[in-house]
């Protein structure tokens, strides 16, 4: 479980130019949740990531990984807890062959061999790169690079996940897929899920959406209970999915609408429900 | 357009799964450094002749293709030429006066002059190719690993192996992403203008110039990326390391190993024996 309590953080703490990032937050997330983080840039998601995995370490308040505290001298037990896939996977993969990159972080911890292999085989074929296993990293196109990072980052076998913007450098099919395979991944392992984006669609994807501004907590609840509140939402440059907005313009005017909407398929299917309604 | 990515291959590794690439990398870099001190020894024409059959044979096992590595030596090659040139005009050894074939004050060409260059060109271009071989044909793994294992007695004194031997594999890592880097500013400042084909080699060189900054920043913040990415996977040092893969070397790796020093012996020696 991560349990943050009170966090607030500042880059350049102690200086004149401080830079407030995180203030006040306070989150639960309980074992295997799959999470989606939202926020426009400078909202704080991507310190709060780093705070996650002991990159950064809070100012005040604290974080704590199955109740290790996020501080410098736990680093290695937090990292060990927490594994992050970040943007660009050209700066995080080390090795040059995919194999050799994904045996990185089990080689770090000082498994056997044989230990190793068997998370290295199992983490290719979780991502589905067994075939191209032994290959380069720079012949791969964007999409398989970062799967690469994500299963360098599922051979640590981490009790949860920080993906710190993975999809922002790839094509939408590819990052829709990608979001896929990371969900199997936290049905089949029970892994917990962070995943930090600013794509509203994407977030609907996840059983809980955390929407952050300014360095706070805004919303916190299922991709349906955070879509309701449309205004709040375009009050801090984030878009609504269009289905969702849509219902919330029919509903406002009277079209009673029922259940959670959350893309095109919902939509069409409470406005059927409304159609035969009206018709009887 | 300038196009770096292509005629630049230093620290490539090109995987063609030859017999090369499958040797024992320990092998590989002993016998790299064999060449190297090999370079140093041979002074005449003939040895570097000599040499010549073995590279070729290597080229020729190694199946990467020959277009490749010449076509990726271009810059490299063009600036051992500027060097060389230097080189002759500014030093042309202790002559007598009949071997000067051209004077003019402080710049002079003599027969000498020409031979040492020679010589030296020859040399570099002789490190060049067994040190870019070596690259081309060794995993980033591989190298790591083989560094670490020769070099793992001296951490009895202290010396961090581990440390010292990933900080220079990720130095070659970043040599492609680098030139990768030069090509899109280029590309950025061509858009504005700025054209980096035209104009005397030295209009040329100066506008490389503006890179430099650019290149500078992002260098040190890719460095900063990597580290922290490094960290997050738990890299702490290489003392808690275990290692995936292992080395193990075959009778005719080492077979290898005794024709290259053989070879590079003769090469040594056999000129001096034969013209004296």
């Amino acid at each position: 479980m991560i349990e943050v309590k009170d966090l607030s953080f500042a880059y350049r703490t102690g200086e004149a130019d401080a830079v407030p990032a995180l203030r006040d937050l306070n989150l639960k997330i309980e074992p295997g949740q799959l999470v989606a983080i939202i926020g426009h840039n400078g909202s704080g998601k991507s310190t709060l990531a780093k705070l996650l995995c002991a990159v950064l370490y809070p100012t005040e308040g604290e974080i704590r990984i199955d109740g290790v505290p996020v501080r410098e001298e736990n680093q290695w037990e937090v990292r060990r807890r927490v594994a992050v896939v970040f943007q660009d996977p050209d700066d995080q993969l080390v090795m040059n062959r995919v194999e050799d990159d994904v045996a990185f972080g089990p080689e770090n911890l000082g498994l056997p061999r044989e230990e190793i292999a068997e998370r290295v085989r199992s983490s290719l074929e979780a991502l589905g790169l067994v075939e191209i296993g032994g290959r380069l990293i720079e012949d791969l196109s964007p999409g398989q690079k970062q799967r690469v990072a994500i299963a360098g980052a599922l051979a640590m076998r981490p009790r949860f996940l920080v993906l710190d913007e993975p999809t922002s450098l790839l094509p939408v099919p590819v990052a829709r897929r990608l979001i896929s395979t990371v969900g199997d991944l936290n049905r089949r392992e029970g892994m917990g899920v962070l995943h930090v984006t600013h794509s509203m669609s994407e977030a609907a994807l996840f059983e809980r959406v955390v929407v952050m501004d300014e360095g706070c907590l805004v919303l916190d609840g299922t991709p349906a209970e955070v879509f309701r509140h449309v205004e709040r939402l375009r009050e801090i440059g984030l878009d609504v999915p269009l289905a969702a907005s849509l219902a919330h313009r029919l509903r406002s005017r009277g079209t009673p609408l029922e259940g959670d909407i959350l893309d095109g398929a919902d939509l069409r299917n409470a406005l059927a429900a409304v159609r035969e309604s009206t018709a009887s | 357009m300038l196009e770096l990515q292509r005629n630049v291959i230093f620290g490539q590794f090109v995987d063609t799964g030859s017999p090369i690439h499958k040797m024992d990398a320990r092998i590989k870099l002993i016998a790299t450094f064999v060449f190297i001190v090999a370079s140093f020894l041979i002074d005449s024409f003939l040895g570097f002749a000599l040499v010549l059959p073995l590279l070729a044979l290597i080229q020729l096992i190694s199946r990467v293709p020959a277009g490749y590595v010449l076509r990726g030596s271009r810059f490299f090659l063009g600036f051992l030429v500027f060097i060389l040139f230097f080189q002759v005009l500014f030093y042309p050894g202790e002559v007598p006066e009949s071997s000067y074939l051209w004077r003019w004050g402080f710049l002079s060409i003599s027969t000498t002059g020409l031979y040492t260059a020679g010589i030296l060109g020859l040399r570099v271009i002789f490190l060049y190719y067994v040190t870019t071989m070596l690259m081309l044909t060794t995993s980033l793994v591989d190298l790591t690993n083989g560094l670490e294992l020769i070099f793992g007695p001296l951490q009895r004194i202290r010396v961090p192996v581990n440390e010292l031997v990933l900080v220079f594999v990720i130095a070659i890592k970043f040599v492609p992403i680098f030139i990768g880097e030069v090509e899109r500013l280029a590309r950025a400042q061509t858009a504005r203008g700025v054209p980096f084909d035209e104009g005397g080699a030295f209009k040329r060189a100066r506008r490389l110039g503006r890179l430099l900054v650019p290149i500078f920043i992002s260098g040190f913040a890719r460095a900063d990326l990597l580290t922290t990415a490094m960290n997050t996977r738990s890299y702490r040092g290489g003392r808690y390391r275990t290692k995936l893969r292992q080395l193990h070397s075959t009778a005719t790796d080492w077979l290898m190993l005794l024709l290259v020093v053989a070879w590079m012996l003769a090469a040594w020696q056999l000129p001096d024996r034969l013209l004296s």
